[in-house]
């Protein structure tokens, strides 16, 4: 049995062989204090098992004494809450094969001295928050090498464990960081390879559109990009014309050959907010020729700031040919198709007019059927040209100061013959003062005639007619008040189901075809035509075999002017 | 006062060209202008008509537009270069009714434009009328 008091401890190290026991007291004492007094927790156990040693440090640590240690075998208390071998009583069975299996992971064979073990752990009951602790164990032999013990020293590495664990966390974030870095990286990288395919797709897609196109940067119109159409349509090469002013590459002209200033060019128009039409300015060439030129302009804006525009620009030589070629055409035609008409008309007047000699009843009778016929032709022939003209795009707009009751009576008087012939009753309620309204005097002419013919065709013997023009002073949504001009008539109607087609081109309705046969289906559709393109509109109200009423709405801010390039025309009555 | 009544009588007429290649309208035309008092000559074509102008001094020419040798347009630029035929109103009286025929005889000074389809004699008498006013 080891002697149970402390100096025991150091018989039991040093062992008692008498020769020696001289220079060892001498260590002894000396060893004693170094060891109680050391701040560094250990303790010793003999080859039984039994604590020799429990310093003051480990009793402080651990809050066990070493009176009540020394002698037992309950090591175990200080680190565990169940009876287990610790690292010293490990090595003093040599069952360090069990040292894995106890301290996996945890630890080493020392590297500084033989048959020692070294682990780390962490210790939950110590010390109330749990310790982390690093522990050694090495044998103790005496000196024939027989195992005696073993002694176990401890060392607090709570504070370096917690500094490593903050270090080990934060690395983790680190690494994390670094991680969700690179991924970004990566995605970046994906990202810029797609934006990059994407651009070379749009860029593709831009260069190979086959209208010219051509970005500008500001309001001198430096330009950006330019395609190879557009390349191609003005001779100069992109390389040529890059960060160059797109109004100094490219002049403009109006088709009078007046040079057109950078601030009335598009883009300026565009970027100061305008809307402006499309329409044709004269472009020139980098060889100094010039071609007709359709530009549509388009601002490139980021965060409500207009950077640039895009310009989609489009040779029309061709279309402006084939144009000129379709008027040609069409007042050529009429030109020959009014030739016949022309003579008949007139040599039927003079046959009328008996300065050839009186006419028999039935003479007169069959001259007047040919005068009323060749009336219809002119007015079909009109009517047809005038189609013609609307489906060819552009008519013009040429508006000017009117008074809606002179063109309306000037119409009307046109028609005092046949309104006489049938026994028309013509009621006119003009309002007093009426504005005078900015508006195409012909085109207004060609809607108030078609309007009152219809009503003096299809109206039966006896009828009335009621033409008013009366100012309208309910503001409409857009607070635009506006003049109506309305032709009722007590004639044979549309009938409801046909009502929707009143305006097709070539459309009578059937009871239309069998009250006159003469009618082409044009005049409605003509009506509606120069309406809708003025902005203005006409709508009705109709009951079979009671009539029907039309109504313009005339906006008092009139007509807006257009250019292009026909004229309707008034026909006869 | 020399003239004899009649010639005075005559001398009172308007004198009004007609420049149309079209014989019958010319005809019928001629025919209604003398009705209504006035004195007619007539020309073929723009050369023709011009050459009338110098000789007869007509008051008002009705002038057609497409003709052979020389057109109205043509006969019309000549006629407003020279002085003596500077101030002759002319009425256009032609069958083309596109915006570029009208503007540019109404351009190149005549007073009036008038399609000869839409207009019966009586309106174009009107015309000539109210332009001698």
């Amino acid at each position: 049995m080891v002697k149970t008091n402390n100096m025991g401890f150091l018989d039991f190290v040093f062992g008692k062989k008498k020769e020696k026991r001289s220079i060892r007291l001498a260590n002894k004492e000396g060893l004693c204090g170094i060891v109680y007094g050391s701040p560094i927790p250990q303790f010793v156990i003999d080859k039984n098992h039994t604590i020799v040693y429990w310093n003051n440090a480990l009793a402080q640590y651990s809050g066990m004494k070493s009176k009540d240690m020394i002698g037992t075998s309950r090591q175990w208390q200080a680190f565990y809450d169940y009876e287990r071998p610790c690292l010293a009583d490990l090595l003093v069975d040599r069952k360090t094969s069990l040292i894995p299996r106890l301290y996996r992971g945890k630890y080493a064979k020392s590297k500084l001295v033989p048959e020692a073990y070294e682990a780390v752990d962490f210790f939950p009951k110590m010390n109330g928050k749990g310790k982390w602790l690093y522990f050694t164990a090495s044998l103790i032999r005496d000196e024939k090498g027989r195992i005696t013990g073993a002694v176990e020293t401890l060392e607090d590495i709570t504070e370096r464990k917690i500094a490593e664990e903050a270090i080990k966390k934060h690395a983790g974030k680190l690494k994390k960081s670094k991680e969700a870095l690179l991924v970004a990286v990566k995605n970046l990288d994906a990202e810029k390879t797609n934006l990059g395919r994407e651009k070379a797709r749009a860029e593709a897609i831009l260069m190979s559109i086959g209208d010219g196109l051509v970005i500008t940067e500001g309001k001198n119109g430096k330009i950006l990009l330019a395609n190879r159409a557009f390349e191609q349509i003005i001779g100069w090469s992109e390389e040529e014309i890059i960060g160059r002013s797109l109004f100094e590459v490219m002049p403009a002209q109006d088709a009078e050959g007046n040079p057109v200033l950078p601030e009335k060019r598009f883009i300026s128009r565009v970027l100061e907010g305008e809307r402006p039409e499309t329409s044709t300015f004269y472009y020139r060439r980098k060889d100094g020729s010039c071609f007709p030129g359709a530009v549509t302009v388009t601002e490139i804006g980021f965060e409500g700031k207009k950077l640039g525009a895009v310009s989609v620009l489009r040779d029309v030589t061709r279309e402006i040919e084939i144009d000129h070629a379709k008027t040609e055409f069409i007042s050529l035609a009429s030109h020959q198709l009014r030739d016949a008409p022309t003579a008949i008309g007139w040599c039927v007047e003079m046959l009328l007019n008996g300065t050839q000699g009186p006419l028999t009843e039935n003479q007169k009778e069959y001259v007047e059927e040919i005068y009323r016929r060749n009336k219809s032709a002119i007015s079909l022939i009109n009517d047809l040209l005038n189609v013609s003209r609307i489906d060819m795009g552009v008519f013009v707009i040429e508006p000017e100061k009117v008074s809606l009751k002179e063109i309306c009576e000037n119409e009307l008087k046109q028609f005092a013959l046949q309104i006489e012939e049938k026994h028309l009753r013509v009621e006119t309620g003009y309002d007093a003062g009426l504005p005078q309204i900015d508006a195409d005097p012909g085109l207004l002419g060609v809607v108030f005639q078609n309007l009152i013919s219809n009503a003096i065709h299809y109206t039966g013997e006896g009828g009335i007619i009621k033409i008013n023009i009366k100012l309208d002073l309910a503001a409409d949504k857009h607070k635009n008040k506006k003049i109506v001009f309305s032709v009722a008539d007590t004639g044979c109607g549309i009938p409801l189901r046909q009502q929707d087609k009143i305006f097709q081109r070539m459309f009578r309705a059937d009871n239309a075809k069998a009250a006159r046969s003469g009618g082409s289906g044009l005049g409605l559709y003509v009506v509606k035509e120069i309406l809708d393109q003025a902005g203005w509109g006409v709508r009705f109200d109709s009951e079979e075999n009671k009539g029907a009423t039309f109504y313009v709405n005339i906006p008092l801010s009139g007509m807006v002017p257009r250019e292009g390039q026909t004229k309707l025309t008034r026909g006869v009555v | 006062m020399r003239e004899s009544p009649k010639i005075m009588e005559k001398t009172k007429k308007k004198k009004i060209l007609i420049v149309d290649d079209e014989p019958f309208l010319v005809r019928a035309l001629r025919e209604k202008l003398e009705t209504e008092g006035f004195l007619v000559d007539s020309a073929a074509d723009g050369q023709a008509g011009l050459d009338v102008v110098f000789s007869l001094a007509p008051d008002l020419i009705l002038l057609d537009l497409v003709m052979p040798k020389m057109d109205g347009m043509a006969m019309l630029r000549k006629l407003r270069q020279d002085e003596r035929g500077k101030k002759i109103p002319v009425i256009v009286l032609s069958n083309l009714n596109n915006a570029k025929s009208i503007d540019a005889s109404l351009a190149a000074g005549a007073q009036k434009f008038l399609v000869k389809v839409n207009n019966s004699l009586d309106d174009i008498v009107c015309a000539v009328k109210s332009q001698l006013k």
